[in-house]
């Protein structure tokens, strides 16, 4: 390793060490530079009588020979040093702070009650000038017995309708609140931290109202809580201590509401109840994780339920009710834009009015434009309007106007009157007049229209771009109808007429058919009966060689009982056993068929002719023998 | 004399003072009184238009006019009037009144009637429209199965059920017609049946699914519960609007439940599918 290199290494780190060094001292002389100062807190700065509070001493910024606090003696109190000090650091912006904290038990003796003040704490400091705190105030009261109670409060008792009022709620209790710790499983419950296991408002099942959770004390935590059973809405549970009986102390959990009546009529806003958990010292002997056994404490539940409370919402005053009043309350101002801002008379302006302010915008309906003398002295105002919507804090209306002469230059402040439930008086908000260009309408005589006419040019037939279907409530039928029992499928299913409908046709069906083998059976019977007649008709109709063979094999068949085709002597002579013809008989009919069948084949019109004859005495022979 | 009295004429006379004394005259007072309370409807509904057109901002007074002409039709609708158009008008009339629930109810009514009324279906889908508890619209699956069975949604119960009366002993003629000359008759007879099996489905289905008898319209606002009484929590996270359709599932008499809750809940099905208990005198039925 080069020696040049180690110098260089030796003087860098000299420089590092140094500048380390200088930002400690700095550091070190900008905290003792910074005011030390004692203060005072109170965990609770009320409490039972039977419980100890805890005073909680802080010095700041301490000097490296400050003593301990030494708090001055306090009547009625023993006062017990817990722990202290304990040291903390707070670096805010780059700037240090350092505190000794020390905590000390003050216990009230004999049950003594009242305002009490604490301090101030003295804190030595060798060679410098003693620390001392301000003092603070702590309130003792006397515990009642386990308990909870509830209250509801309407403030004012009565107002207008869409006037908000405040309804408070504040729980009592006296005693050490259940947890709903159901052991080691209880990681998922959902239990309310604040104690309650049920709290029921009927405030909040109210439909003719508008309800919003509020916070009642200033500079005390809010805990948000929802209410499963009340349809998850939230309250502002905020914690507190209050007397009640005397010098009985409470602790309170408070919350409250602010509740717009929409309608008129009384609001029930009492009825409420809960349901808390306090532990009285009971036990029970449970077993633990590892089964054990123990003894726990208990919680106990207790109900609580408000009296009845009545808000009363009155009907808005009759006197001084402004023209053009719909019903709405609260404070608004109205802004209005108009498109086209200009236009022939009587073509339509439309006015988009959007009303602003503190009140129902929802519940908000448009003003009565059409009964507004300013506005209809020069539009023609529709009474045809749309009921609004919400848009970014304000309602929007679309009114139309028609301007009903050229010498109209603008539309004039449209008003929107409104009932002020804080100065109690009707008050109209008015929007900024906005100027307008209308032109004149010409207008032409009847010959002017005529040739105006003619040299119209031909309409051209455009096909709409958008065919829409509109819903709606049609107009009312002016003919009384016919009165009709009610469709109910169940009774048209379950009736005579579709089983009939049903069942009929296949029956019928079913019956055709059996009738049809029926007569299927008949006809060949009646083919049998009527081989002869047809086998004679047909040798007398045409008596050649290939007739007589057809007639005659077409008697066999039908006679017979024989498959289509042609009839050889030999199938004959096969039937003709079956059919227990005699045998001469048999051999006559075999030979007259070889017979015929060589006469087909041979020819000769007067062989023909003897053997039609013959033929015919044979096939009435036959049948003699078969009908026999 | 009396030979003849006792004879034909005798029971001829007695017959027609029967009629007379028992139908007649009852019959045609009602029907005089129905159709004198639905034009009186019809003039009263003309008035409200005309006063509410002149004072647009008394909305109260309005709807106090409207629902005189409503209940002047359903007095119509009561006197023996039961026409889809009676039913319609009351329905107009209870919707301008501002009152949704029997609104709905009687369009219902009128629809129940004759199904094919578009005056009164198109107003209840406007009125639907705008209550919080709507049907599921349903996915692809439920548009293609409303693409293929299209009779079954497209056509009125009564058109369906003409159409079978039709096409089903249609078929058979053509069967029987087919054991004679088999082309083209058992073909034709194959192509019309079908069409009245499927007709048949689906009238069958409607019977069994879509009673009317069990459907009902909430008419006043009400908090749905979980159980038949106000014990349980409520069902849903708000209040059911008056004009809420539901169907009746099952009810609990008053006479079962607890004496001093002299009210009987029935539990109702939604047009959503989802159920609650409601008091039963909160809803009315679409069939009396």
């Amino acid at each position: 390793m080069p020696a040049g290199w180690v110098v260089s290494y030796k003087r860098e780190q000299v420089v590092k060490i140094g500048f380390l060094v200088v930002a400690l001292v700095g550091f070190g002389l900008a905290s003792r530079s910074a005011g030390a100062e004692v203060t005072l807190q109170l965990h609770s700065p009320l409490i039972w009588s039977n419980e100890a509070a805890i005073l909680e001493v802080t010095v700041k910024n301490p000097a490296p020979r400050t003593g301990r606090p030494r708090l001055p003696a306090v009547s009625d109190f023993k006062v017990v040093s817990l722990d202290g000090p304990s040291t903390q650091y707070e670096i805010i912006n780059g700037r240090k702070s350092m505190f000794y904290k020390y905590h000390y038990q003050l216990v009230p003796l004999g049950g003594t009650t009242g305002e009490f003040t604490i301090g101030p704490v003295t804190v030595p400091v060798r060679g410098d000038k003693n620390l001392r705190s301000g003092t603070t105030v702590l309130r003792v009261y006397r515990k009642p017995k386990e308990a909870v109670l509830f209250d509801c409060k309407v403030l004012p008792p009565g107002g207008p309708v869409g006037a908000p009022f405040r309804v408070e709620y504040t729980i009592y209790f006296a005693g050490e609140r259940g947890k709903r710790d159901d052991g080691f499983f209880s990681f998922g419950s959902q239990a309310n931290p604040l104690g309650p296991r049920r709290l029921d408002l009927p405030i909040l099942k109210q439909s003719n109202v508008r309800v919003n959770p509020i916070a009642l004390l200033e500079n005390v935590d809010v805990i948000p809580v929802r209410l499963p059973n009340s349809n998850n809405a939230r309250v502002l549970v905020q914690e507190s201590f209050a007397t009640k009986d005397g010098d009985y102390g409470y602790k309170t959990l408070v919350f409250g509401f602010e509740v717009t009546p929409l309608t008129t009529g009384a609001i029930e806003v009492g009825g409420a109840s809960v349901d808390m958990e306090l532990f009285t010292g009971k036990t029970a002997i449970r077993r633990g994780l590892f089964g054990r056994r123990q003894e726990v404490a208990v919680p106990s539940v207790f109900t609580a339920r408000t009296g009845p409370v009545t808000y009363q919402v009155q009907a808005l005053p009759e006197e001084g009710r402004p023209p053009g009043f719909t019903g709405a309350v609260g404070s608004y101002r109205v802004s209005v834009t108009a498109s086209p801002a200009e236009v022939a008379a009587f073509d339509p302006i439309t006015l988009d009015i959007r009303v602003s302010g503190k009140g129902l915008l929802e519940a908000l309906k448009p003003a009565a434009w059409s009964e507004i003398d300013s506005l209809t002295r020069d539009f023609q105002v529709s009474t045809d309007v749309d009921s609004g919507k919400v848009e970014g804090g304000a309602r929007v209306f679309t009114q139309v106007l028609r301007p009903r002469s050229e010498t109209v230059t603008a539309i004039p402040p449209v008003p929107f009157p409104f009932y002020d439930p804080t100065r109690k008086e009707y008050r109209v908000a008015y929007s900024e007049a906005v100027p307008i260009t209308v032109r004149a309408v010409k207008t032409v005589g009847a010959d002017a229209a005529i040739r105006s006419t003619q040299s119209t040019q031909r309409p051209v037939s455009v096909a709409p771009s958008i065919i829409s279907h509109h819903i709606g409530i049609g107009a009312n039928f002016q003919s009384i109808g016919e009165a009709r029992p009610p469709v109910n499928p169940r009774k048209q299913v379950v009736s005579v007429t579709l089983a009939t409908v049903l069942i009929l046709p296949p029956l019928l069906f079913v019956l055709l058919i059996a009738l049809l083998r029926f007569r299927g059976r008949d006809a060949s019977h009646h083919k049998k009966s009527q081989a002869l007649g047809k086998a004679l008709a047909a040798l007398a109709a045409r008596p050649d060689a290939l007739h007589l063979s057809h007639a005659c094999e077409g008697y066999f068949r039908d006679r017979l009982e024989l498959p289509p085709g042609e009839v050889t002597p030999v199938d004959l002579s096969a039937a003709l056993t079956r059919q227990g013809v005699p045998p001469e008989l048999q051999t006559s009919a075999v030979h007259l068929l070889e017979r015929i069948h060589a006469g087909k084949f041979g020819g000769g019109q007067e062989a023909t002719g003897a053997l039609v004859t013959e033929t015919q005495a044979a096939l009435q022979e036959l049948e003699r023998c078969l009908r026999g | 004399m009396s030979t003849r009295l006792g004879g034909s004429g005798f029971w001829l006379t007695l017959g027609v003072c029967a009629a007379g004394l028992l139908g007649g005259v009852p019959v045609t007072h009602a029907a005089d009184a129905a159709r004198s309370a639905f034009q009186h409807g019809l003039d009263l509904f003309d008035q409200a238009r005309d006063y509410a057109a002149e004072n647009v901002s008394e909305h109260e007074e309005i709807g106090r006019r409207y629902g005189l002409a409503a209940e002047s039709f359903a007095t119509a609708s009561a006197e023996g009037a039961a026409s889809t158009e009676v039913f319609t008008n009351a329905a107009n009339s209870y919707y301008f009144a501002g009152k949704l629930g029997e609104a709905v109810l009687y369009y219902l009514r009128a629809l129940s009637v004759d199904p094919a009324n578009t005056r009164a279906r198109e107003a209840l889908d406007h009125v639907r429209s705008g209550l919080p508890i709507q049907r599921p619209s349903g996915g692809t699956g439920t548009s293609i199965a409303r693409s293929l069975f299209f009779w079954h949604h497209g056509l009125t119960f009564r058109m369906r059920l003409a159409s079978f009366f039709m096409l089903f002993p249609l078929t058979f003629v053509f069967f029987a017609a087919s054991l004679f000359r088999r082309r083209p008759f058992l073909m034709l007879g194959l192509f019309c049946l079908v069409p009245a099996l499927a007709l048949l489905g689906s009238i069958v289905v409607e019977a069994v699914s879509g009673s009317a008898a069990k459907k009902g319209v909430i008419l006043v606002q009400v908090e749905g519960r979980k159980g038949d009484g106000l014990t349980y929590s409520p069902s849903h996270s708000r209040p059911f609007p008056p004009g809420t359709e539901v169907t009746i599932e099952r009810s609990r008499s008053a006479r079962e439940a607890a004496p001093r809750h002299n009210n009987a809940w029935v539990l109702v099905r939604l047009v959503d599918g989802s159920d609650s208990w409601v008091p039963e005198r909160a809803l009315e039925r679409v069939l009396p």
